[in-house]
């Protein structure tokens, strides 16, 4: 006789051992919601690293908040409207899990910038208050809020942080890749040929000779003629 | 900080704790139903409490649909996102019957369970809105729109269910002459009027939408009751895993079969997978036919008897391919026309064939059982003799019981034929090789007289312009789906406020209810196959004045309750009706409706037939329920062993005993090449086949 035995947890043990917020967050964390998936506690404890990191980013364990009023800056602003047109979406359209991992980029994202900024805390603690409510409510208070996150705005996406100001140029001469050049996507033609003109590599390939052609295909390709 | 606690670290059960009391405290998810902003309703199937509690496949919809719900509200939504509890229900009783414990008391204690452990998530339910389905207040109201829908027809020329009232003045007038759908009644107004008050009420039963009526019923011995097709898989019963057989009782339905256009346009209208749109138009099963009449003379025991076979086909172009009818074994003709030399064999046949459960009759097809009647009848277009058999593969249900067989063009017939070594009629030339059935539309037809020549889609309306003209039969729209089966004979589910009284069913008046379930001591059922209420000589005799009868001793089954509950969480303490007008415009449909699969042909069909009900009585503006429908997946979940017991899977819990909630032919598709149950394969196929149809025990909610 083939058995096939399946795991036997309970949601009360997994919620007292690593809490409910991590339970939450696991269970949309499993796969697309309409899929059906065996479970496994292997990778519950992802998610409870996620919650930990979250909460270290804010609190320390000796000084307590740690999290600061300095003004954003552009990188960290640009990661967090990222994430606000990413997880919004997706949770729009019931696409908890790829939410989930979505948050786990933005606070990688944020580590890797340092940030423990209140300007940036905040509105993540919001969107994360529905997937993970307790955590995102004490600390929400923590930040000095009063009153329930429930009753919060969600946060929007500015446009302004989600394109892209600048382009790093693929630059061919005769069609052959020989570097590349960050430009502004706002340069005009003229401003294009003479920062690439002036670019050593290209210089160098270019042997002291004046090209035929300078071809400027914006957002694409930056093609040299000689 | 929010007072107190500095502790540093990430103590998640302190910061649970705190919140969940703050929340609580603070009713933070307490909903009017006005606000300033717009509304959005979020809703879970609500649970039947069992024993067990939660598992992990549980919460999976439920913390979907709350994320969902707190997504709403930051977004600027009023949401309501409520949680109740499908309280009636079999499992309490069978408990109840095992242990001794009246149901009340343990589905308290187990709801109690549930909610503890729900608050442990975390949700944000508004449990100030909590109905239990099993509380006198709520069901009050279940049986308020039980007697509204025993009182009510459905009038095809309106297209909408109506007071009963229109209907009798109707027939006071008219009789049935201008009714679109007679109901296979015909009466002039002059004898109508001439009717007794039981022939009156008799006729009346044939068109309420909520009606009484001898059925085939499911009955288990062991249950001591009757259970829903949905609830008897491969035989058995779907708890408990008890043998179930075929019965003729009287039973309580409703007339959803008239609601079946509407059910499958409504499709249209929501959003819904496909899959499950799929399902249900399936479950209904609409097809576009005709009725044929089949007559011959039966050689009985008695002497030459005229009997008339009426076939339904949606494949009348094939007439001239029929070499046999058959007959489902449950036909009434069978034993009547039966010659003297095959009705030893026939009595052995129908003896085995009372064994076998619908879902078994259609699944094994590879196993071809049947009998012949030793009677022929005429084909209506040709001299022939068709010999008439009865087999297990059709079902009386469906259609009229019986079948024209055509072996060229319908593989059943085809192995039925093969079997029996019955000769074969090819009407449609080389679109037939001899080996296997051709259901083709597109070939052109030979050997079929008036037909020959004609490519078979063409020939369909041909088929039946003819047998309409030469009075054979008439055009028909066919369903699979038969009217809802809506009583139990037990004791765990709403009474019927319906009092007997010389063989008719009179409703209590509303003022009366709820008519309240009477505690009692056994669960036992009581004689003849009825519930444990008949028992109680005290409540089921009751005096009325000069009117002496008898209670209904049948209870609800239970999807009655879930059937408009989402209505009830609008307007929840209403003491004067189901739920104002004012809540319910409010809130609506349920903007997100997420649940299993297990429900796709029983309660979200049931429930999208009462808000239709609903709607036509004007109580409320919209007539679908759900406009948007998510299904979660399963989680294969604990408790449960699954093996391999001949060619099925069966399931045991875990204590080991034989549970056959689970049970399901597995057939070639989980075996290996070399024919053994690979786990890989085995597993995925576990998987699918759990999703599919029996995720009650697994994903957890219920709410049929």
């Amino acid at each position: 006789m083939s058995k096939s035995k399946f795991n036997v947890d309970n949601p009360d043990d997994l919620v007292y051992k690593y809490g409910a917020d991590t339970f939450r967050m696991y269970e949309m964390f499993l796969g697309p919601i309409e899929q059906s998936k065996p479970w496994d506690t292997k990778g519950i404890e992802g998610v409870n690293r996620f919650l930990k990191k979250l909460w270290r980013m804010c609190m320390d364990e000796q000084k307590g908040l740690v999290v600061t009023d300095e003004p954003a800056t552009v990188a960290e602003l640009r990661v967090l409207h990222k994430a606000i047109k990413k997880i919004s979406e997706d949770t729009e359209r019931f696409s908890f899990n790829t939410a989930v991992s979505a948050f786990m980029i933005l606070l990688n994202d944020l580590s890797d910038l340092k940030c423990r900024k209140k300007e940036i805390l905040t509105p993540l603690l919001i969107m994360l208050s529905p997937y993970a409510p307790h955590i995102a409510e004490e600390l929400y208070h923590a930040l000095g809020y009063e009153g329930s996150v429930v009753t919060a705005d969600y946060p929007q996406a500015d446009e302004k942080y989600l394109t892209e100001s600048e382009k790093e140029y693929p630059v061919s001469i005769n069609g052959k890749m020989r570097t590349t050049i960050v430009i502004s996507l706002s340069a005009t033609q003229d401003e294009v040929e003479s920062i690439v003109m002036s670019n050593e590599v290209v210089q160098r390939w270019l042997d002291q000779k004046t090209p035929k052609k300078v071809i400027y295909v914006k957002n694409k390709m930056i093609n040299l003629v000689v | 900080m929010a007072e107190g606690s500095h502790n540093m670290e990430y103590n998640f059960r302190d910061i649970e704790q705190k919140w969940q009391a703050w929340w609580k405290e603070s009713g933070t998810y307490r909903v009017a139903n006005n606000a300033d902003k717009p509304p959005f309703y979020v809703l879970d199937m609500f649970p039947y409490p069992s024993g067990a509690g939660l598992h992990v496949g549980h919460p999976l919809g439920y913390i979907a649909s709350d994320v969902f719900a707190r997504y709403k509200r930051l977004k600027g939504f009023n949401v309501l996102h409520p949680m109740g509890f499908d309280s009636f229900g079999l499992p309490a009783e069978q408990y109840a019957l095992e242990t001794g414990q009246h149901p009340a008391v343990t589905t308290e204690k187990n709801i109690a369970t549930f909610k503890s452990q729900l608050e442990k998530i975390g949700f944000s339910f508004d449990w100030s809105r909590e109905v239990q389905t099993s509380d006198p207040s709520y069901y009050k109201w279940t049986q308020w729109l039980f007697l509204k829908l025993f009182k009510s027809w459905y009038n095809k020329s309106t297209d909408k269910a109506e007071p009963i009232e229109t209907l009798i003045s109707e027939l006071e007038q008219t009789g049935t002459a201008n009714l679109k759908d007679k109901k296979g009644c015909e009466v002039s107004a002059a004898q109508w009027n001439a009717f007794t008050e039981k022939q009156q009420q008799d006729l009346l039963m044939n068109f309420r939408l909520a009606y009484s009526s001898y059925g085939e019923v499911n009955w288990c011995e062991q249950l001591g009751t009757v259970l829903a097709n949905d609830e008897v898989i491969n035989g058995v019963s779907e708890r408990g895993g008890f043998p179930v057989e075929k019965r003729k009782m009287r039973q309580w339905f409703l007339r959803i079969t008239d609601y079946a256009d509407r059910l499958l346009k409504g499709l249209e209208r929501v959003d819904f997978s496909e899959a499950m749109k799929e399902m249900q138009r399936n479950w209904i099963g609409r097809s576009e036919g005709a009725e044929v009449d089949f007559s011959g003379v039966a050689e009985t025991e008695n002497g030459a008897k005229p009997f008339t076979i009426k076939v339904y086909t949606t494949r009348p172009d094939t007439i001239f391919g029929v070499d046999f009818m058959v007959l489902a074994p449950e036909h009434e003709l069978v034993r009547g026309i039966t010659t003297k030399a095959q009705s030893g064999a026939i009595e052995d046949y129908l003896q085995y064939v009372k064994s076998r459960s619908d879902r078994e009759r259609l699944a094994e097809a590879r196993q071809i059982t049947g009998c012949f009647t030793g009677a022929y009848v005429d084909h209506p277009f040709m001299n022939r003799k068709i010999p008439v058999w009865t087999s297990e593969y059709v079902l009386s249900g469906y259609g009229t019981g019986a079948i024209m067989a055509v072996p060229c063009g319908d593989d059943r017939d085809f192995n039925f034929a093969q079997h029996f070594q019955i000769p074969i009629t090819n009407i449609i030339g080389t679109a037939f090789d001899g080996r296997e059935a051709n259901a083709t539309k597109d070939a052109i037809l030979e050997n079929s007289d008036f037909l020959n020549g004609m490519v078979m889609r063409d020939a369909v309306g041909v088929a039946i312009d003819r047998i309409e003209k030469d009075g054979l039969g008439t055009r028909k729209v066919n369903y699979r789906m038969h009217d809802a089966g809506f009583s139990r004979q037990r004791y765990w589910g709403e009474p019927f406020p319906i009092i007997w009284k010389d063989e008719i069913a009179y409703p209590l008046s509303e003022d009366a209810l709820p008519l309240e379930l009477p505690f009692v001591e056994k669960y036992g059922p009581g004689k003849n196959g009825e519930g444990p209420l008949s028992n109680l000589e005290d409540w089921v005799n009751v005096k009325e004045g000069t009117r002496t009868g008898r209670r209904e001793t049948s209870t609800m089954p239970g999807y009655a309750g879930s059937s408009w509950y989402f209505l009830r969480f609008t307007d929840p303490d209403n003491r004067n009706e189901f739920a104002s007008k004012g809540a319910m415009d409010y809130w609506g449909q349920v903007d997100l409706y997420i649940g299993g699969t297990e429900h796709a042909v029983g309660h979200l069909l049931y429930s999208r037939m009462w808000t239709k009900f609903i709607y036509d009585y004007g109580y409320i503006s919209f007539d679908e329920p759900y406009k948007r429908l998510i299904n979660q997946g399963m989680i294969t979940g604990k408790s449960y062993f699954f093996a391999r017991k001949g060619d099925s899977i069966v399931s045991y819990t875990e204590d080991g005993t034989y549970d056959s909630m689970v049970r399901f032919k597995y057939g070639h598709k989980a075996v290996d090449s070399t024919g053994k149950l690979t786990r890989k394969v085995f597993e995925a196929f576990l998987k699918e086949e759990c999703m599919k149809r029996l995720p009650k025990t697994l994903s957890g909610s219920r709410a049929g």
